[in-house]
């Protein structure tokens, strides 16, 4: 009733436009989308056959599949192999800071340097991760995440938009949104550098249009990189390994209830407990479950920028467990998979 | 009856989910209905989000056929457009200001027409409550839209804590309301044992995230940002 009267009081020019937007958004619909056809194909590659369809002449599309397609596996096949280092601002937790990042290859294996260039010193030399996950087949790691099963499994969780262009560090950039169609994950706008596909920029979005944090390259050298620019600057730097953690630990808990699509990607043990990471393709949470003692017996939420930490506990045969639900995932999601965990059997 | 009853309480838990104040025993609710019927449940959590992303002054956004074809019904009542080339005098004397108010508005009026319509269908459903639930769900949208262009008005500048030794590093905390007592969300000043195993889960699972996701540099990003060497 009130929604007629609304509509009546419209002025008549806007009835046409209204109209207008009612055609783009009935063609916007999910379920047609999910089948829409590229106008222009921006590949050359043969299209998977289930996208042969009659192109509708007239509308604009924002994303394509073959787009869209094109754009991620673009972005996949960059953050993996692309040799950079960079200087790059990170705006997280109200505040802007900057950082130099260096990502290089070796032996088929990613290495990471990232030194913040503000605030306290800290640096982080990342390797060894990948191979392992490689050979571990999971369908969410780096390598299998973009192949079409992984591909349709983030296409039903996300809309995909190309929201225009932009220029990053002196490079052209396409801008493609990835915007969640259900409230248990967070939108993401990543600027994607049209030569090499790699992220120049991206935001984490929360429902309202709240930006949750932005990492954004000022600068970017893709020279090949040389060992010594993978070597720690600073004494302090932190080293992580990341070699055989993803192996096949099994894990003695479970989640009642996960969001959508979520999977469990990698189960690792930990002195005092366990640690269970799952993924949707984009975003990602960890479960902790830990023996902390009765000390740690902090209910609730603890934020920082995007990530979220909701901490419960759980007894299980008199003992006490800490569960902590870490990630950039809405707080009402953390809690809901907190409330889940439970012990198999 | 009591389905209306189950209905409304269903929404409400809703609703406070989305403002992240659900409590536990909504929780449970919720979960045991998104087992039930997810479908129902997640097709109420579209339109609020539609909502959103209308006021937002998104020009396209993924409108469920439902809430389409409801729009067409009110598009059908209306009179045509020759009729109403001379719109007010018709209708209604004490619209004229009104239609005057709308006219130049002409096509962002539409968007905002839509996203009026939705959201005036999100209020409907939910029962008035006492405090400052309804308020919240009209402020929502007025918040600043996604820009790809930069726009640091939108991050939250963290509020100071009490704990003057506290760092930016450090995570901001809110405790579990208690059921039923409404207290404001206040910031804890937590226990060092409490902020290490924060920083240590948040690193621990960035450096995770990291191996598996495909973001690139961000999650790295996360994972050096909290590092506080050798206090």
């Amino acid at each position: 009733m009130i929604m007629a009267k609304v509509f009546c009081c419209s002025a008549p020019k806007a009835n046409s436009s209204l109209l207008a937007f009612l055609l783009l958004a009935i063609f916007q619909s999910p379920s047609i989308s999910a089948q829409a056809v590229a106008e222009e194909p921006v590949s050359k590659e043969p299209e998977p056959n289930e996208n042969r369809e009659a192109a509708r002449p007239g509308l604009v599309l924002p994303a394509t599949d073959a787009e869209a397609q094109a754009l991620l596996a673009k972005v996949a096949e960059a953050v993996t192999n692309l040799e950079y280092r960079g200087l790059a601002t990170f705006e997280h937790v109200g505040v802007m800071e900057t950082l130099e990042v260096v990502h290089g290859v070796r032996n088929g294996e990613q290495v990471e340097r990232i030194r913040y260039l503000t605030g306290a010193p800290r640096e982080l030399v990342s390797s060894g991760h990948d191979a392992q996950c490689r050979r571990d087949g999971s369908p969410l790691s780096r390598a299998g995440l973009w192949s079409s099963s992984g591909l349709e499994n983030v296409r039903s969780l996300y809309h995909f938009f190309i929201r225009g262009q932009e220029r990053i560090a002196d490079r052209e950039a396409v801008v493609l949104e990835a915007r969640p169609r259900d409230p248990h994950r967070y939108g993401m706008v990543i600027s994607v550098d049209r030569e090499t596909g790699l992220p120049l920029k991206s935001m984490l979005v929360a429902p309202a249009g709240r930006v949750l944090e932005r990492f954004q390259f000022v600068e970017l050298d893709l020279a090949p990189i040389n060992d010594a620019d993978l070597q720690p600057l600073s004494n302090e730097a932190r080293k992580s390994d990341g070699s055989g953690q993803c192996g096949a630990h099994v894990s003695r808990w479970r989640l009642g209830w996960a969001p959508n699509g979520f999977k469990a990607v990698a189960a690792r043990e930990l002195a005092d407990g366990e640690m269970l990471v799952f993924s949707d393709g984009l975003s990602a949470f960890t479960v902790f479950v830990q023996k902390l003692g009765p000390d740690m017996n902090y209910q609730g939420r603890a934020t920082r920028g995007a990530t979220v930490a909701y901490m419960d506990h759980l007894e299980v045969n008199n003992v006490r467990y800490t569960i902590t639900v870490v990630g950039e995932i809405p707080d009402s999601t953390a809690q809901l998979v907190a409330k889940s965990v439970a012990a198999k059997n | 009856m009591s389905h209306g009853n189950h209905q409304q309480r269903l929404n409400e838990s809703l609703s406070a989910l989305m403002d992240g104040e659900a409590s536990e025993l909504e929780i449970q609710r919720l979960l045991k209905e998104s087992d039930a019927s997810g479908s129902d449940l997640q097709e109420r959590w579209s339109r609020y989000q539609l909502a959103g992303s209308v006021l937002r002054g998104d020009k396209v956004a993924p409108v469920d056929l439902g809430l389409a074809a409801s729009i067409s019904a009110a598009i059908a009542d209306e009179p045509s457009l020759a009729d109403s080339a001379q719109p007010s005098a018709a209708n209604d004397s004490g619209d004229t200001g009104r239609s005057r108010w709308w006219r130049p508005l002409s096509r962002g009026a539409v968007a905002a027409t839509v996203a009026f319509a939705a959201v005036l269908g999100v209020q409907q459903i939910q029962s008035p409550q006492p405090g400052g639930n309804m308020l919240a769900e009209v402020e929502r949208p007025a918040q600043q839209p996604v820009q790809s262009l930069p726009q640091p008005s939108s991050f939250v500048v963290p509020t100071p804590t009490l704990n003057t030794r506290a760092v930016s590093t450090a995570p901001q905390l809110v405790p579990e309301q208690r059921l039923g007592v409404p207290s404001p969300q206040v910031q804890v000043v937590p226990s060092p044992e409490l902020m290490r195993h924060l920083n240590r889960v948040m690193l621990e699972h960035s450096e995770q995230a990291a191996r598996v996701g495909s973001q690139g540099m961000v999650p790295f990003a996360r994972a050096t940002y909290g590092e506080r060497p050798s206090e």
